[in-house]
């Protein structure tokens, strides 16, 4: 077959593939938090459509696409329009670095189950993912409302500030491995231990961010239901409100998907080498993907687990966390890592 | 293929693409379905909890949030800064930690600078433990309790944000 | 495959520049603004600079602007009132006088007329950015300078929101009525509102 046409296929598959993936998931996310919920609230969810209610969101999705959009009058057309698409695609990009697995062989060929394994790596995904801060603000502004704007003005103030403890919590990893590429990043857990355990100081602080980030309680001022209706999103309907939905699950499913990666070994199985896995052919790659995946699904179990443990926080303890503690945590565990890899004798 | 810097980034377009075209299906399938319903002026109003509207929606805002913004700036580029030598770390060895140790050092005081001046206090001044306490307004009626001399900054910038 | 990614991010950068300067509303300007930079970070990503690239995204493209954003979202909206002729006519003078000075360096350089440098081979930029930074030998002064440039900076940030802040609720209320109280007591005659 045509190497170039072979290309394409196989990055149009991968693209199909992993979206598709984190869409459904996201999808299933949704559902799974209604019944975990429901679970620990003693009550039943919604478990009427398909079995156990698996087909629920399918029937949502149908319902949004039917119901009437209402455009409040004051809104600002375009930008209220743009807003959740501003959402869903950058969440969409992120997915792009991921590795979801060991690569696959196919005709022969090694296919890495990667979209694009850039230099740049996790930069790639703080760079995108703080483009969804315009899709926030844009909503907030452009409904021209109260709760919106003070949930849009809200949110960005909190997702930049955490941004920052984000990139200071990643950097002790990129020491240890000298590359920002996930694929580098998973090899060197593979040869040595997780980060999650080498880095217990930034796995807490990512974790935290992944929290804020993606505007989960505790920290979903936002969108405080008690105090701001349903923060930037209030004036939205139909499927543009469903949007902004799939825009939240699905960069809740990619913070899940870089935990797994950068801290749980991404596709490494505890006590199984990469020599080993490598040598069981396609079905190492399949149970690779399978330990990559469940690690993700425990992550997001641990997202709605901690939604109904922890109550919300007040706005000026998001942002004193944010930066009086995360600040100087993150900084003192570039230090501390520094002078633990340091090789001895080099004082 | 040519081999460039740029084919790393072919797959990034397609999924672009791909991106965009979901997003704008969304849009215009639930706009080509949903249901056209009639307008009335109540729908055409912002939502204020079943109440109409009185003020004008878009207020000014406390300039916290434009102070957030521009330290988040500052500290971006300190992280920007400390990926290179990261990924060099263990080249530079002892020579390099020392370089980026006296780095973060100064920006250090700056961040100590900013706690001092409570730039990351958001809560009333009455609320907050750092910096002089002296005076906090009551209500918009400007009414100051006696026994603060000099009012603070802070307190101003209180008063905006509440 | 360089020209057609060339000729999206030009676009992105060029229409949403002239969107930026033409647009009535501020705040559309702002988010026009946004997409102007980010087309300006795809070019860096076209040239191979992906670590700039990535650099313009993260502080230009959702720092700055976000800054810029809140700095016009939460101000009067009065703000809007320069006439965008005279932005123009501006443009139209600072422009040529920047590509005169770029052209000027160039020829300086003796890169006139020279065929446009080939594309750069793939290999990671990043860990040479940090090589360059803090070798002895490279940028190491203007680097750790930085630091300072930054930390006046920071400094000058939490200082001048104070007088801002001053500014905002100055129209006749609380402020003045805090000068005045102030000026009342002569014990603490803190200068105010400096900035202003």
């Amino acid at each position: 077959m045509n190497e170039t046409v072979f290309y394409f296929a196989t990055t149009l598959g991968k693209i199909v593939v992993f979206t598709h993936l984190a869409l459904i998931l996201a999808a299933l996310m949704v559902l799974g938090e209604r019944r975990i919920s429901a679970v620990m609230q003693s009550r039943l969810g919604p478990n009427r459509v398909g079995y156990g209610g698996l087909l629920q969101p399918i029937a949502d999705a149908l319902k949004f696409f039917f119901k009437e959009d209402v455009v409040p009058g004051q809104v600002e057309k375009v930008l209220y329009i743009l807003a959740p698409a501003i959402t869903v695609i950058p969440a969409l990009l992120t997915i792009a670095v991921i590795p979801f697995g060991p690569a696959l062989t196919i005709f022969g060929t090694e296919v890495p189950l990667v979209i694009a394994d850039l230099d740049i790596g996790i930069l790639f995904v703080f760079a995108i993912a703080s483009l969804g801060v315009y899709g926030v603000v844009l909503a907030g502004w452009a409904s021209n409302s109260r709760y919106p704007l003070l949930g849009g003005v809200r949110s960005s103030a909190q997702m930049i500030s955490y941004e920052l403890v984000l990139g200071l919590s990643v950097i002790g990893i990129f020491m240890s491995t000298g590359s920002l590429r996930l694929l580098d990043v998973v090899a060197a857990q593979q040869d040595g231990v997780w980060f999650a355990f080498s880095q217990p100081l930034g796995f807490l602080l990512f974790v935290i961010c992944a929290f804020a980030e993606t505007n989960r309680l505790p920290f979903d001022t936002p969108e405080a239901e008690t105090e701001l209706v349903a923060g930037y999103h209030t004036e939205y309907s139909s499927m543009k409100f469903a949007m902004f939905f799939m825009g939240e699950y699905t960069a809740m499913f990619v913070f899940a998907a870089l935990i797994s990666t950068l801290f749980l070994g991404g596709w490494d199985i505890p006590f199984v080498t990469a020599e080993q896995l490598a040598a069981w052919g396609n079905w190492g790659s399949l149970l690779g993907f399978v330990s990559f995946f469940t690690k993700c699904l425990c992550f997001m179990f641990f997202y709605i687990w901690v939604r109904w443990t922890i109550p919300r926080f007040r706005f000026d303890q998001t942002m004193a966390l944010g930066w009086k503690v995360g600040i100087p945590a993150g900084v003192a565990n570039i230090v501390a890592t520094a002078f633990i890899l340091l090789p001895p004798g080099t004082l | 293929m040519p081999e460039s810097a740029l084919n790393d980034y072919i797959p990034i377009l397609l999924l672009t693409g791909f991106a965009v075209s979901f997003a704008a299906f969304n849009l215009v399938v639930s706009w080509l379905l949903g249901k056209k319903g009639t307008s009335n002026p109540d729908k055409e109003t912002a939502f204020e909890c079943g109440m109409v509207p009185l003020t004008p929606e878009r207020r000014r805002f406390s300039v916290k949030f434009s102070t957030v913004a521009m330290l988040f700036i500052i500290f971006d580029i300190e992280i920007v800064f400390l990926i290179p030598w990261a990924l060099k770390f263990r080249e530079l060895g002892m020579f390099g930690v020392i370089e980026i140790l006296v780095f973060i050092a100064v920006l250090m005081v700056g961040w100590w600078y900013c706690v001092a001046k409570g730039a990351f206090d958001w809560s009333p001044a009455g609320r907050s433990r750092s910096g002089n306490q002296a005076v906090r307004f009551t209500s918009g009626t400007g009414t100051q309790p006696s026994g603060g001399g000099a009012l603070s900054e802070r307190a101003v910038a209180d008063r905006v944000e509440s | 495959m360089y020209d057609f990614m060339f000729v999206i991010f030009a676009t992105f950068a060029l229409v949403g520049g002239l969107l930026m300067v033409f647009h009535p509303s501020i705040v559309h300007s702002a988010f026009a603004l946004v997409a102007s930079l980010f087309g300006v970070a795809g070019l860096y990503w076209t040239l191979g600079a992906d670590f700039l690239g990535v650099t313009q995204v993260v502080l230009y493209v959702s720092g700055v602007t976000v800054l810029l954003l809140f700095a016009v979202m939460l101000s009067d909206k009065t703000l809007g009132a320069v006439s965008i002729l005279r932005c123009a006519a501006m443009g139209l003078v600072i422009g040529p006088l920047a590509m005169a000075l770029m052209v000027t360096y160039r020829a300086i350089d003796g890169m006139v007329g020279t065929e446009g440098a080939a594309l750069p081979d793939p290999a990671p930029t990043t860990p040479a950015i940090g090589d360059l930074l803090l070798q002895p030998e490279g940028y190491l002064v203007p680097f750790e300078v930085a630091s300072v440039l930054l930390l006046i900076v920071l400094v000058g940030a939490v200082t001048l929101a104070r007088p801002m802040a001053d500014r905002q609720v100055s129209r006749k209320t609380i402020a003045d009525r805090a000068d005045a109280e102030a000026r009342g007591d002569e014990g603490a005659s803190a200068p105010q509102g400096e900035g202003a």
